[in-house]
């Protein structure tokens, strides 16, 4: 293995390139239309152009993807996360062209990544699950019956389903039609797959996770949890790690039961097992992430694992090179996701060009970013511009040194969500390690912005505006560019 | 030279008068005195038609650094972690504050329209869902700001919208 093709884009193909450079292997960055000269191809020791933007048409472009491999001469594949990191099939066709994949089997990417197989895979490995049923598709007699025996409130879920996409909270028997019909349609659009199932929601519960790692000769270690609550469209914006909820006692269960449902699946390479962890300390067991995580930074800041690294030298057929008594985690680490959305307009993505950036450092910050000044964020994908990750020696030093890495970074351009997490680590309840799934629709039901340096921020554009401008030539045309006039509306709420 | 500008920031528009005082610049907001003095101005270039600098500042005697960008109608300015959109403009001095809620239901990006729950001639109540529009593999319902009737409809399932598009126009009642 010496020249991996990375099948990604945004900021996790920028790591993985970072962890081929470390190793000594080379980089191969794909792009689509909208990505040209990103971030992320720049990173790498070449670039493949694979199609249009639509991502059906190049992150998702099985055909391509081969193509842009052979091209480039790489010999193994990389597939970050999202887009085909968590197709069996992609798997399967990248060994059929004789690359080596950076990832687990395809069998255990089809049985994780199928939400009944998997519940039936881990709870005959004895590991407990959420209570729920699946729905056969278009009876929604039987699907308000299961519900009702379920007692709402429900969760519809996408069984082919991850990242949120297709899940819909039920309340009432009334919301249900609705709600099944929506989640079906999402899930045929984001996995071509639209069967759902629906599952008992728990009231609060914490989202944890437990980082595991397994080599070809048997070796399987976990990386500790992270708590992952603090959620709005049911994904993340914050991560922790260690959970503030879970005791000496829990955790040794809840690792347990991850390195059980692992090995469940004859699981090799890095993956997240995912549980719902009640107040009582009841934890149930979600589903498995069978990649790299988007938070995986956090516990790499505790555990001084390289998990990148790691999965690179596991795909070569290398030993893991450690137990787990080597792993000892220490300190505390926050990670916030960057996103162009608008958190005072139900998170609405936003897009268009990065007109400037200013991005955090200091004692303990990392800083993960997919993009630069100039580059453009397209319409056609996730809106994550980076994340920055605070570790310190307990968690509210963590939580102070990510505070103030928010406070110091700057993005002009897109609507980003950067005074929202800067708000949200701040709360009291945060700051209490009072988290759970409904945070923040708990704590910031109709969060705007605070505004509190208007005055100062007033003075500084009317300073800016009392001389000319940097170059008369570039000055924008009589017709607005669509990035100019999004700000001028507003979701009708 | 003396600036006069209207910022709406907002539902709010602040007015900045600035002139030149000796090393420093003897400005206004609403009527209010400050004190400015101009610490630093760096990196002055323009991006994808804005016009981008970084100002270190001192403001009554504190220390600021914002990045700000200059766009045709809009202002950005960060500092301090928050990101202020100005709206600037003869738009914005002539018409004063803007609170009231509008009686239409725009694109607020391009996407395309998965269902629509309206009909024309429809009573709707405030905050009622009135279309699911998806962008960004994610689907967003957007809701109507004020109560009325639904007096003009251009949303159709199916089709691809641009930003900014009228798709629902509600009349309040009289």
């Amino acid at each position: 293995m010496q020249r991996v093709l990375i099948a990604n884009r945004g900021e996790i193909a920028v790591r993985v390139a970072r962890a081929c450079h470390e190793v000594g292997l080379a980089a191969v960055a794909v792009y689509s239309e909208a990505d040209r000269g990103a971030p992320h191809t720049l990173a790498a020791d070449a670039a493949v152009s694979i199609g249009g933007a639509p991502a059906r048409e190049s992150y998702l472009n099985v055909e391509a993807l081969l193509a842009a491999a052979r091209l480039s001469g790489a010999d193994a594949v990389h597939p970050g996360y999202g887009f085909l990191a968590e197709s069996a099939a992609f798997a399967r066709a990248v060994e059929g062209a004789g690359l080596v994949w950076i990832g687990p089997p395809p069998a255990a990417i089809a049985t994780m990544g199928d939400k009944l197989a998997a519940r039936a895979a881990v709870e005959a490995a004895r590991v407990p699950c959420v209570p729920g049923t699946e729905l056969a598709p278009g009876d929604a007699r039987a699907a308000a019956r299961h519900a009702a025996r379920l007692g709402y409130p429900v969760l519809v879920k996408a069984a082919a389903g991850g990242g949120g996409k297709g899940m819909r909270t039920v309340g009432s028997e009334a919301e249900l039609a609705e709600a099944l019909a929506a989640a079906g349609r999402e899930a045929e659009a984001a996995f071509g797959d639209g069967r759902v199932y629906l599952e008992k929601l728990l009231v609060r519960p914490r989202h944890v996770e437990v980082q595991v790692l397994g080599d070809r000769h048997g070796t399987l270690v976990h990386l500790g949890e992270r708590e992952c609550s603090i959620q709005r469209r049911h994904q993340k914006i914050i991560e922790e790690t260690p959970s503030p909820a879970v005791t000496a006692r829990v955790r040794a269960e809840l690792v347990g039961a991850a390195l059980a449902a692992a090995r469940a699946v004859g699981y090799v390479n890095a993956g997240t097992v995912e549980f719902l962890l009640d107040a009582d300390g009841r934890f149930y067991f979600l589903e498995m992430n069978t990649r790299v995580q988007v938070e995986h930074p956090i516990t790499e800041l505790v555990t001084g694992v390289d998990i990148v690294a790691a999965q690179l030298r596991i795909a070569t057929g290398a030993p893991l090179g450690f137990t787990q008594a080597d792993v000892v985690p220490r300190g505390h680490a926050i990670e916030a996701r960057l996103y162009a959305e608008d958190p005072a307009a139900s998170f609405f993505p936003s897009a268009g060009p990065i007109l400037a950036l200013r991005e955090p450092g200091g004692p303990g910050i990392r800083v993960d970013s997919g993009v630069a000044t100039g580059s453009v964020v397209p319409l056609d994908y996730d809106p994550l511009l980076g994340k920055i990750s605070a570790w310190g020696a307990d968690r509210a030093s963590a939580a102070a040194r990510l505070g103030a890495a928010l406070r110091e970074t700057a993005v002009l351009g897109p609507t980003t969500n950067l005074a929202f997490l800067q708000d949200v680590i701040a709360h009291p309840a945060f700051l209490r390690g009072e988290t759970h799934t409904g945070f923040l629709a708990e704590h910031f039901p109709a969060w705007r912005d605070r505004a509190d340096d208007a005055l100062a921020a007033a003075l500084a554009a009317a300073v800016a505006v009392s001389r000319p401008v940097a170059s008369a030539g570039d000055t924008p045309a009589a017709a607005p560019t669509p990035w100019e006039t999004l700000g001028a509306w507003r979701l009708g709420r | 030279m003396s600036t006069e500008l209207h910022l709406r920031l907002g539902s709010r528009v602040l007015q900045v008068g600035t002139a030149p005082d000796g090393t420093g610049i003897a400005a206004t907001v609403d009527g209010t005195a400050h004190r400015v003095r101009v610490l630093g101005r760096s990196g002055s270039a323009a991006v994808a038609g804005a016009s981008v600098e970084e100002l270190a500042l001192e403001i009554d005697g504190r220390p600021h650094r914002a990045l700000v960008a200059r766009l045709r109608d809009r202002v950005l300015v960060a500092l301090a972690g928050r990101v202020y959109a100005f709206e600037t403009g003869e738009a914005v001095a002539a018409s004063g504050d803007r609170g009231g809620r509008s009686g239409t239901v725009v694109a607020p990006m391009p996407g395309k329209i998965v269902a629509v729950m309206v009909a024309l001639g429809d009573t709707v109540e405030a905050g009622q869902p009135v279309l699911v529009l998806e962008a960004m593999k994610m689907e967003t319902t957007l809701v109507a700001e004020v109560a009325g009737r639904v007096t003009a409809l251009s949303a159709v399932a199916g089709t691809t919208v641009d930003a900014g598009a009228v798709l629902v126009a509600i009349a309040p009642p009289a």
